[in-house]
């Protein structure tokens, strides 16, 4: 028993220190702006309401309103495809629809561009809120089929199988499918929303004034800190207001489901096959292979391009990147476990709506308030190490870690747990027997997305990242400005590739690792 | 393999990770503005020579030197860097305004102008840019080249040019520079002007560049290392210094800056003179033909020299200073 409470202590201890360490900075420069002189917060709070933010707020309200509804809309279409439907070549197209997902969105923005001036497209249509939604929406509808996939395969089959029985399958999808698939619809909704609403390069580039970048100039141009992290609260509190319809309607549901556990996975025969397989090519065609093909084509298109020169230019980046986005996401998964069990164990709900305002703060001001916050002589072995990145990945992404594990965790049949209860196991024996193997997909799939958000970062990251370290993301944009175009566009390749290479690899990794697990189990 | 040595293996890299980020004495820490591609050479230059580890953070005017600048006003209280250098004089003196930089009078700078140099040696020029009107030779005939910025308020121009967003990098100083020999109420007219003609207003130089050099637009304004580069890679352009038979073309001077306080301020001199020296005039006026402030310094022929370009009669803090003032404009203006 002693040493139950000792491991729960110690497990207490350390998230509770970890979760200083990524709340503090942010709460203290938060803090510091709502503490200041009482003009000055009313002044900044009444900035607000000028004209040009409020119509920077409309638009950063209607590009993530549209994004995340056709993002979800999309991507429920694919889902369906991939996982419920024989579609031919499916792997095959669920690999390529990742693709702009896998790249920084300035990367996918700045071809998009190129592919519309070489089509000579209107310049008042390339610069414009419907081309920022049209290019965010090929950037996060990957997402939305990732998460809305792993809700399909998570449908018992009986229900629909038993409302087969009496109706057709029409009537089976709205009255069944759909209240079931909710969660994850909901999930990848809010997502989607914050992801865009904190979207920084894609408008700028494009020119659409949105609140980030009005935020961005007062920092950038400005340097007011206190007008800029009071306009982040505002973004953060439009983000929070999504938290009340998701504790209305999914208290007791799942936001991120994976893994099969214990049901049986109903698949549907296509009558007509040719159809959705050739609306799903033209999509990835034109949203998809467009853009890649035309960085291959300002690649090559030169002769003397090397792509290993490129490569061997971008050895350290890649090099750094990939151990920095590999101990990243190993840490945020690990402490995302550790908070989703706690809060599973001790019902701290609180903490997720915490972990929520941080992931919502604009990447910009978390950069700025880790610099206030760490850069002090006691800290500096921190902030003058790898560390400051870990924590700036840790502040960035443990939300959707303690997500996705959570959700997981609540799955896991409580007949189990009871069972090896009433065994006389101790707690921490059926954390150990029973819970973490069966999160084993779960932690996997949070280690995956995390390290694809890790390789990308660059808000954060190029405002903390210590003298020397080389990550790929600040190379390529520091790079951008003024190397050639076809080494720019090499440059993007290589890193498009290298993410793919590691993509595949853990997805044989996770074929390999289950497997054996799955044969051990026999 | 079981889950408890996989999670061994991943400990195992990331203890590796931490322990290898060791420091040691004889390095210098730069924070720089100036791209990545033309200054990480001369900074590995200078390793070579002194097997002092140079530790970077670069930024770039693309991401409108965000990082780094914030970076050292939030650094203020415990520094990082050693040295400061900026692609332009305007954000070493808004460090030196907030007191982040201290003086270095560099034996190395003695043959360079005082025009280029801070009054109190808080930061001092070399290499220098010039900015200029990128013409797209394929779209504009020789009669048609403007000669006067202000030609730009023509109605032939309408709609035909690009500025970058006035509010960052060399822009925000060029504009500055002429609301200083303008004065107040002349450049603001002539702001209202060029909006009133449809100016293009790009994300940064580099998309200045682009936009001229596909054709997108028929000119723009834009920095010489950019128009260069353009150059380089073939595309049909032309680069026009402005105002020379007016008030002049600006020049834009690199700027080094030693930081207050900072951990290795001997090296950090040790950079500085190095940067001012000849040999790093000559490395980036053949990597990106900026114009040495030294006399005599061996240049591609491609290199414009100042001795045949009417320069802007500018006091460059002074210009700092008045670009800080009509940011609030600027942001108003970039946005209508």
């Amino acid at each position: 028993m002693g040493k139950t409470i000792n491991i729960k202590t110690i497990l207490l201890l350390v998230a509770g220190l970890f979760s200083a360490a990524i709340v503090l900075p942010l709460g203290a420069l938060l803090f510091g702006t709502i503490s200041g002189q009482a003009s000055e917060v009313v002044n900044n709070i009444t900035s607000i309401f000028h004209g040009d933010v409020l119509q920077s707020i409309g638009n950063s309200l209607i590009i993530s309103t549209a994004v995340s509804i056709l993002s979800v809309l999309l991507g429920c279409c694919f889902a369906f495809l991939f996982s419920k439907a024989n579609l031919p070549f499916s792997k095959a197209l669920r690999l390529l629809l990742l693709l702009p997902f896998l790249l920084p969105s300035y990367v996918i923005c700045v071809a998009w561009n190129d592919v519309w001036l070489f089509a000579d497209v209107h310049r008042n249509l390339i610069y414009s809120l419907p081309a920022v939604v049209f290019i965010l929406t090929t950037i996060y509808t990957p997402l939305a089929a990732f998460i809305i996939q792993a809700g399909l395969k998570n449908i018992n089959a009986g229900m629909e199988e038993a409302g087969m029985m009496i109706t057709s399958y029409k009537e089976v999808f709205i009255k069944i499918v759909l209240p079931l698939l909710r969660p994850a619809l909901f999930s990848s909704f809010i997502l989607i929303f914050i992801l865009s609403l904190s979207e920084f390069a894609v408008p700028s580039f494009l020119s659409v004034p949105v609140f980030v970048t009005e935020i961005f100039t007062q920092f950038s141009a400005f340097y007011n800190y206190s007008l800029a992290a009071t306009q982040s609260l505002i973004l953060t509190a439009i983000c929070l207001l999504l938290l009340f319809p998701e504790r209305k309607f999914l208290t007791n549901e799942y936001f991120f489901p994976f893994g099969k556990k214990a049901f049986r996975f109903r698949m549907y025969e296509l009558r007509n096959k040719s159809v959705p397989l050739v609306l799903a090519m033209l999509y990835l065609f034109f949203t998809v292979l467009v853009p890649v093909a035309f960085l291959a084509f300002q690649t090559f298109s030169v002769a003397k391009t090397s792509l290993l020169d490129i490569v061997i230019m971008l050895l350290p980046s890649l090099k750094d990147s990939l151990l920095i986005a590999v101990a990243g996401a190993f840490i945020v998964t690990l402490f995302g476990f550790i908070f989703s069990w706690l809060t599973a164990q001790y019902k701290l709900k609180f903490l997720q709506t915490i972990l929520l305002f941080v992931f919502a703060v604009p990447a910009i001001v978390t950069g700025v308030s880790l610099i206030f916050f760490y850069n002090t002589p006691s800290l500096s072995f921190i902030y003058s190490s790898i560390l400051i990145i870990l924590i700036a990945f840790s502040t960035r992404f443990l939300f959707i870690a303690v997500k996705i594990i959570s959700d997981n965790l609540r799955q896991i049949p409580v007949s189990y747990t009871e069972a090896a209860k009433m065994m006389g196991a101790r707690s921490f024996y059926i954390f150990r027997k029973i819970s973490l193997p069966l999160l084993g997909e779960a932690l996997f799939t949070s280690f995956f997305i995390i390290l694809i958000f890790c390789l990308n970062e660059l808000s954060t990251v190029i405002m903390v990242y210590p003298p020397g370290t080389s990550l790929l993301p600040v190379t390529i944009f520091t790079r951008t400005a003024n190397a050639p175009q076809h080494i720019v566009s090499g440059m993007s390749l290589v890193a498009l590739m290298f993410t793919l290479v590691i993509l595949l690899c853990m997805l044989f990794g996770k074929k390999v690792l289950f497997n054996q697990q799955w044969r051990e189990s026999r | 393999m079981k889950p408890i040595r996989y999670f061994l293996l991943l400990s195992s890299v990331i203890a590796f990770l931490l322990t290898s980020c060791t420091t040691t004495n004889n390095e210098v820490v730069v924070y720089t503005s100036v791209d990545q591609v033309f200054s990480e050479p001369v900074l590995k230059e200078f390793e070579k020579r002194t097997g002092i580890k140079v530790k970077t953070v670069f930024d770039t005017e693309e991401t409108k030197s965000t990082g780094v600048l914030n970076r050292l006003i939030a650094e203020r209280n415990n520094p990082q860097s050693d040295v400061f250098w900026s692609g332009d004089p305007m954000r070493a003196d808004v460090l030196k305004q907030r007191g982040i930089t201290e003086a270095y009078r560099s034996p190395a700078a003695s043959g360079i102008s005082e025009v280029f140099i801070d009054n109190d040696y808080n930061w001092i020029g070399f290499s220098s840019r010039a900015r200029v009107l990128l013409i797209n030779t394929n779209l504009v005939k020789p009669q048609d080249i403007p000669s006067s910025i202000l030609d730009l308020t023509n109605e032939k121009y309408k709609g035909k040019f690009t500025v970058a967003n006035p509010l960052f990098g060399t822009t925000s100083f060029h504009i500055a520079a002429i609301f200083a020999a303008l004065g107040d109420e002349k450049a603001t007219q002539f702001m209202e002007d060029l909006k009133k003609n449809g100016v293009v207003i790009s994300s940064s130089n580099g998309d200045v560049k682009k936009k001229v050099a596909t054709g997108e637009v028929q000119m723009g304004l834009t920095d010489t290392d950019d128009a260069n580069e353009a150059v380089k890679e073939g595309a049909p352009v032309k680069a026009i210094f402005l105002d020379q038979n007016g008030f002049g073309n600006l020049i834009v001077p690199n700027t080094v800056s030693l930081i207050k306080n900072s951990q290795n301020s001997e090296n950090g001199k040790k950079l500085i003179d190095f940067l001012l020296s000849v040999e790093t005039e000559k490395m980036l006026a053949e990597s990106c033909a900026q114009m040495p402030l030294h006399k005599g310094v061996p240049v591609p022929s491609t290199v414009p020299s100042l001795d045949n370009i009417v320069p802007m009669k500018v006091n460059y803090a002074e210009v700092a200073q008045k670009s800080e003032q009509i940011k609030e404009y600027l942001k108003q203006w970039a946005r209508q």
